[in-house]
This record gives C-alpha cells, sequence and structure tokens, in this order.
C-alpha cells in the first residue's frame, strides 16, 4: 500500500484520479510452488517488443502447458522505461513484467512492496551469479533472466581492419591509436559509429571504460559505501568520459553521431563505411537481420575493451528478464509462478536450441552458437566479466548526461557531477 | 434600452402581483455535466499536480512527503529547470513568430474564394489533421543528413550538400520549432482569413481613392483590423508551443544532447525515471509561464483592439 505521511498529501493523493490506491494494494500471496498451479486463468504480461519470436514461442508452450492464456502487451523499445512506469505509477500492474535486468531500475519499481520475492524458486539454484545479481535487492530475488546477458565490448569489421593492418583493439589508447590509422589510410570509413539517440551511447563512455574497475562490483561498492564518488575527478566515470570526449575530439565518431541510430550503425559495418560500433549482445539481432549468420560471422568480429585492458562488462537484457508483481490476486500469482518454473525449467532447453544463445542457467546442454556469439561468449569469459554498474538513478540519466557530452553541451566533469546528483536524488527517495 | 429597461421595470411595478416563482436549480443540471467534466478532467489533476510538484513522489519509494521546494532546488541543481525553460521560450516564440507571418501571408495569398485558392486552403489545412508524432517522425526523416533535403539541396548547389540540421543545437531547435510552425500555419491562414473577409471592402476602396498603394493599405487597414484575429493567433500559438511535446519528441526527442529539451520533455523524462515529484514540478513550471504569459499579452491585444 502507498503511504502517505500528511493529511494533506493524503487529499491530494485521492485527487489523483490517475493514482489508484487499490492497484497497490498488498494481500500478495508470496505464494510457495507446492500444489497443483491454477488453471484456465488468463494472465497479462507487459514485454520489450523487439523480444525474439523463440521467446514468444516459449512463452505460447506455456499456455499450451498449463491451460491458461497471456494477454501479451508490446512495449516499444524506445519507451520501455517511461511506458512501463507511467503505466506503474498509475496503479496498473501486470502479472507478469518483463522488464530491464539491472538493480538501477529494478530498484525504480519498489521491489520490496511491489515484486513477489522469487528467492525460494527452483530457478535460483542454477542461475548464473551475474543474472542472479542482476535481480537480487536486499538479499531478496526479484527477476529470472533467460538470457543471455547483454555483454558490451566493441564490434568491428574484420576486412577494414586486415586492409588497414590493424589488430583488434583491447584499450581505449588502442581505440584512439586504430582511429588515427583509419582517418589517415582510410578517409572513407567512419572509425567509430556512435548512436547519439539512443541510450547505447552509455557503452563507449562508460561501460566499457569502467569495466575494469569494476570486477567483483569493486566500484560500485566503493560508491555505494561512500568511499569514492562518481565525480572523482580521477575517478574511472571522469576518466571515461575525458576518454569519450577525446575519440570525439579526434573526429572518431560520424558527422551525424548526435542523430545516429543503431540500425545505420549495423548496416555501416555490415558494409565496411564503418569499422567499430560499441555495443551489447543484442546487436547480433540487429546484424543477423541485414544477411545470413555466415556472412554476418565473416564480416564481424567481437571484442571486449575496457579502459587499458580486455574486460567485458556483462549486465542483465531486458529481452527475457521477467519478474513478477504483486497483484493481490493469489491464483494469479500462482500461476505466474508456474510460468517462471516452466519457462525456467523443462522448456528452458528448448527455447536455448531454437535461439541459440548462451545459457543464463548452469545443468543444460550450450547450442551450437553462431561465430559471433561465440566471440562474445569468449570475450566474456576470456576477461573477467564484470557487472555493470547497478546503482538506483544510474540509467536514463547517466544516458541522457552522455548524450550532452557527446554533443558537446558538457565537459567530462560536469557530466559526472550531474550523474552524482542523480545518484544522490535516487539514494534519497529510496531513503539511504 | 435604457428606456425599456424602465418601462419594464415600471410595468412589473404596476402589474398584479403573482407569487414569484424561481427555480435556482434549474439551470444548475444543465451546467453539470460540463461542471463535472472541468471538475475531473482540469481542475482535479490541475490542483494534485501542483500539489505533487512540493512532495518528495518517486517510483523508488511508496511514500510520499512534503519536500517543500526540495524538486525546484534539485531541477536547478541538475541545470534542467533553466535550461528547459529558456529553451520552451525560444521554441515557443520561434514558433509563433513563423506561424503568424506564414498565416498572414498565406491568408493573403488565399483570401479570395476561388476554386484554385480553396484547394490550396484545404492542402495547407492538412497539416492541422496530421498527428504531431507523425508530423515529427517525417520532418526527421527529411531533414536527416542523408535525407530528401540534402540531397535536393546537393542537386542544386555546387560540391555538394550533407548536414545534420537535427544535430546541431542550434539549427535542431530553429528546426523544430518551424516543423510546429509548420503544422499550425493552416489554422492561422484560417483565422486571418475570415478575419480579412469581416473587413469592409469599401475601407480598401476608400484608401485606393485617396492614393494609398497596396503595402499601405496592407499596414493602414488589413493589419490594424485585423487584431482579433491577430490576438487569437498569437495567444494560442504561444500557448499551444509551450506545451508542445509530441513533435519534439518524435523528431529529435530532446536532443541533441538536451539542446530541444522544452518543459514537457524534460517532465516526461523525469517520470520515465520515476521521478514523479519533479516531474510534476516541471509540469506546474509549464502552467505558471502559460499563465503569466497569457494573461498579460491578452489583456495588453485586447486593450490594443479597443483603442483600434
Amino acid at each position: 500500500m502507498m503511504r502517505i505521511r500528511t493529511g494533506g498529501v493524503a487529499a491530494l493523493t485521492i485527487l489523483a484520479l490517475g493514482v489508484s490506491l487499490t492497484a497497490c494494494s498488498a494481500g500478495s500471496s508470496e505464494g510457495t510452488d507446492s500444489g497443483d498451479p491454477p488453471t484456465g486463468l488468463t494472465l497479462t504480461l507487459w514485454h520489450p517488443a523487439f523480444d525474439s519470436p523463440e521467446l514468444l514461442d516459449l512463452y505460447h508452450a506455456w499456455e499450451e502447458e498449463s491451460g491458461n492464456k497471456l494477454d501479451i502487451f508490446d512495449v516499444p523499445p524506445p519507451e520501455l522505461m517511461n511506458v512501463i512506469q507511467t503505466k506503474w505509477a498509475a496503479g496498473e500492474k501486470p502479472d507478469i513484467l518483463g522488464w530491464l535486468g539491472d538493480p538501477a531500475p529494478m530498484l525504480a519499481l519498489n521491489p520490496l512492496q511491489n515484486l513477489q520475492d522469487l528467492s525460494d524458486m527452483t530457478f535460483v539454484k542454477t542461475a548464473d551469479a551475474v543474472a542472479l545479481n542482476g535481480g537480487t535487492f536486499d538479499d531478496k530475488v526479484y527477476s529470472a533472466q533467460l538470457g543471455p546477458l547483454a555483454v558490451t565490448g566493441v564490434y568491428y569489421n574484420k576486412k577494414v581492419f586486415a586492409d588497414a593492418g590493424l589488430e583488434a583493439p583491447q584499450s581505449y589508447d588502442d581505440l584512439a591509436s586504430i582511429c588515427s590509422t583509419l582517418l589517415g589510410s582510410t578517409p572513407g570509413v567512419t572509425p567509430i559509429y556512435e548512436a547519439g539517440t539512443t541510450g547505447a551511447v552509455m557503452n563507449l563512455a562508460s561501460s566499457n571504460y569502467i569495466a575494469e574497475s569494476n570486477v567483483d562490483s569493486a566500484f560500485s561498492d566503493a560508491i555505494a559505501d561512500g568511499s569514492e564518488k562518481i565525480n572523482d575527478p580521477d575517478g574511472p566515470i571522469v576518466k571515461g568520459f575525458e576518454a569519450y570526449a577525446g575519440l570525439r575530439d579526434q573526429g572518431c565518431f560520424n558527422d551525424d553521431a548526435t542523430t545516429g541510430t543503431e540500425e545505420a550503425q549495423a548496416k555501416g559495418l555490415m558494409d565496411g563505411s564503418v569499422a567499430m560500433f560499441a555495443s551489447d549482445t543484442n546487436a547480433v539481432s540487429r546484424l543477423d537481420a541485414l544477411a545470413d549468420a555466415a556472412t554476418v560471422d565473416a564480416t564481424v568480429g567481437f571484442v571486449a575493451v575496457s579502459a587499458t585492458s580486455p574486460v567485458a562488462n556483462s549486465h542483465g537484457n531486458p529481452s527475457g528478464t521477467l519478474y513478477l508483481p504483486k497483484t493481490g490476486d493469489s491464483a494469479k500469482e500462482a500461476a505466474a509462478r508456474d510460468f517462471i518454473n516452466f519457462v525456467t525449467g523443462p522448456a528452458y532447453q528448448d527455447y536455448l536450441d531454437a535461439a541459440k544463445i548462451i545459457p543464463t542457467f548452469s545443468g543444460v546442454t550450450t547450442p551450437e552458437l553462431q561465430g559471433l556469439m561465440q566471440d562474445i561468449d569468449k570475450a566474456s569469459t576470456d576477461g573477467t566479466a564484470t557487472y555493470w554498474v547497478g546503482l538506483p538513478g544510474f540509467g536514463g540519466g547517466l544516458s541522457g548526461e552522455v548524450q550532452k557530452l557527446l554533443a558537446g553541451q558538457s565537459t567530462p566533469q560536469q557530466a559526472a557531477d550531474s550523474v552524482q546528483t542523480l545518484y544522490e536524488q535516487a539514494k534519497a527517495a529510496i531513503g539511504e | 434600452m435604457t428606456s425599456t429597461t424602465r418601462q419594464g421595470r415600471r410595468g412589473a411595478f404596476n402589474a398584479p402581483r403573482r407569487p414569484r416563482r424561481f427555480h435556482p436549480t434549474w439551470h444548475f443540471w444543465f451546467a453539470l455535466p460540463a461542471i463535472i467534466l472541468v471538475l475531473a478532467f482540469f481542475l482535479v489533476p490541475f490542483l494534485a499536480n501542483a500539489g505533487f510538484a512540493f512532495t518528495q513522489w518517486t517510483a523508488y519509494s511508496s511514500d510520499i512527503t512534503w519536500n517543500g521546494f526540495e524538486n525546484f532546488r534539485t531541477l536547478a541543481d541538475l541545470g534542467v529547470l533553466g535550461h528547459a525553460v529558456l529553451i520552451t521560450l525560444v521554441y515557443a516564440a520561434v514558433s509563433m513568430l513563423v506561424q503568424n507571418v506564414g498565416g498572414l501571408f498565406l491568408a493573403n495569398a488565399l483570401q479570395e474564394p476561388t476554386r484554385v485558392n480553396n484547394v490550396f486552403r484545404a492542402v495547407f489545412f492538412i497539416p492541422v489533421l496530421v498527428s504531431g508524432l507523425a508530423a515529427g517522425y517525417i520532418w526527421a526523416a527529411l531533414l536527416a543528413a542523408q535525407g530528401p533535403l540534402n540531397q535536393f539541396l546537393s542537386a542544386i548547389l555546387p560540391g555538394g550538400f550533407v548536414y545534420s540540421w537535427l544535430g546541431n543545437p542550434v539549427s535542431a531547435l530553429v528546426a523544430v520549432a518551424f516543423v510546429d510552425a509548420w503544422k499550425w500555419v493552416g489554422l492561422a491562414m484560417t483565422v486571418y482569413i475570415a478575419g480579412l473577409n469581416a473587413i469592409p471592402k469599401q475601407l480598401f476602396e476608400a484608401a485606393a481613392l485617396d492614393g494609398a498603394g497596396p503595402w499601405r493599405r496592407f499596414w493602414k487597414v488589413k493589419v490594424p483590423l485585423l487584431a482579433p484575429a491577430f490576438s487569437f493567433n498569437v495567444v494560442i500559438g504561444i500557448v499551444g508551443a509551450l506545451s508542445s511535446l509530441d513533435i519534439i519528441f518524435a523528431a529529435t526527442g530532446g536532443g541533441p544532447g538536451d539542446a530541444t529539451t522544452v518543459l514537457q520533455v524534460a517532465s516526461y523524462r523525469q517520470y520515465g525515471q520515476g521521478l514523479f515529484g519533479t516531474a510534476s514540478a516541471l509540469s506546474l513550471v509549464i502552467a505558471v509561464i502559460g499563465v503569466v504569459i497569457a494573461i498579460p499579452l491578452i489583456s495588453a491585444l485586447r486593450r490594443r483592439e479597443v483603442r483600434l
């Protein structure tokens, strides 16, 4: 139940038609998995519209298996956070929610109050540590991540690199050096394509750079305990922003970086007009949409790149990350838990085999992966895969600040100062 | 009027007294649906939003607590408030100006109700009916670095032409304001045509006989007598632009960086981050700016109409 501390605010809340208190009501069963699961129900499922057909097939397989129905609501990807937050704030909740797989956006759902605790479910015993970490808060597990994890790194065009006699990058100095070579030797090729209209700008400006500082969550823990600040002038956030601004000033990015799109990014890499871009695992599907897998594998490579060494950064994937909101309907909550048991249990291997992805649970057989996906798997296991900084206020706010940095509207220090303020704002909201 | 009133009063005084029957609630019932709609969909949300602007209300917690001006302070610290206000005012001014100059020009060109003019009137009115999101997406494609506009310019200019209209902070802001003006210029044109048609033709004939040329007749006869239309178009143009979201959202998403982040976009972003209190604070700022601009403006324009 939403709690209101003063009478005045209570009156306002009653006035606000959009805020349905009843929808926030508790009374969740927090059920166990014992007993026969209910059948003949219709459950609502909100999910990102970019979920793969194989994932949707998995969901539909549960319908056939359980005798229940899913009322599926597709959320357009660019507005995933806004759409879900808006509906959530208005008191509307689905029975199953596909949402971002990181602690920061999870905290924005107020999990303690609004989400079922899944800690006692079977999948938790076999879940990958990174995937589990992404859905854990206060020692309670709130999400099941079907994978693959989003591993961030750098995609590069093999032919462009071979023609220029270049090796794949491992550090930000390498990126600057490769950029310099390409600008001199192949002026028709954009060294690095930035999709400035999307949150993907965070990859090069921050996620990749801080990976080696955040092994075993060292950096995020230091921020959380106050021993370091996001805007420390010598900290990895400011240094990452400086490296990013350096690449921008060097002319490494596309001319239309601020309006660039991920679709143009993928197209440019495939046709050789772009040498590199920084992105996560989800870029494979965009590349695969342009050519068959064999052609993509022959054209594109993937490597981990961090500040000075090849450390990959893993984080939860919005596709296939599932939460179970408390709805107050114990039958539907039990059916939703049955859904989680099904998609993480007996049907998971079929899903892996169909989607050909890297699993996030042990005890299953990894399918034969596409070559590029194998590169990603290798990068995340060779380098120490580290977890994205899961601090509150670190998601949408960070991408906005990087977009300003890319447009030259702020300095690296100013951008980091703003992110620090956003973090403090979110921390205060949580009550820390 | 005065004598009628006096007669009426006298008549009433001399008439035999009849019991007066009042139906105090009779008119109220007709007004009730409208009152309910205004209360439910305007007044209550507005008051609630105004209240929430002074609370700590976020997605992170179920508690809503008063926090005074803290939301405004946070937005100011982040540089969001001042920047968004400035961008909003520039956007509204450019949009209103282009909309009115364009509308007045088109109204003059298409005033006569000929068949050709009617076709063009309809053509220029179509954007008013197009959704703001569609308009934004269409113009984003037209203005893309490799888009049709640059291709056309490349064809007629020596050496080709490549420019990211929506990638530069200044040109992006001007461009989205132009798109807003493009969308609403048909409405301004229609209002100006109505205003022009209400001016007696004899005034133009008299001015022409007195030796006034077309330019002089325009400035000395048409423009002053268009004052009511001018008042309507200016106020609607500014207030509409102050609350613009869809066109900007589709065309630039508030970028590059925050170059086109008007108050509505800034509010939407805060909301998307689960920061509902600060989002409400920005919405309140929009309402306050609207009132602060609209009331003196309407007052000044109405005084001008009376003088004329």
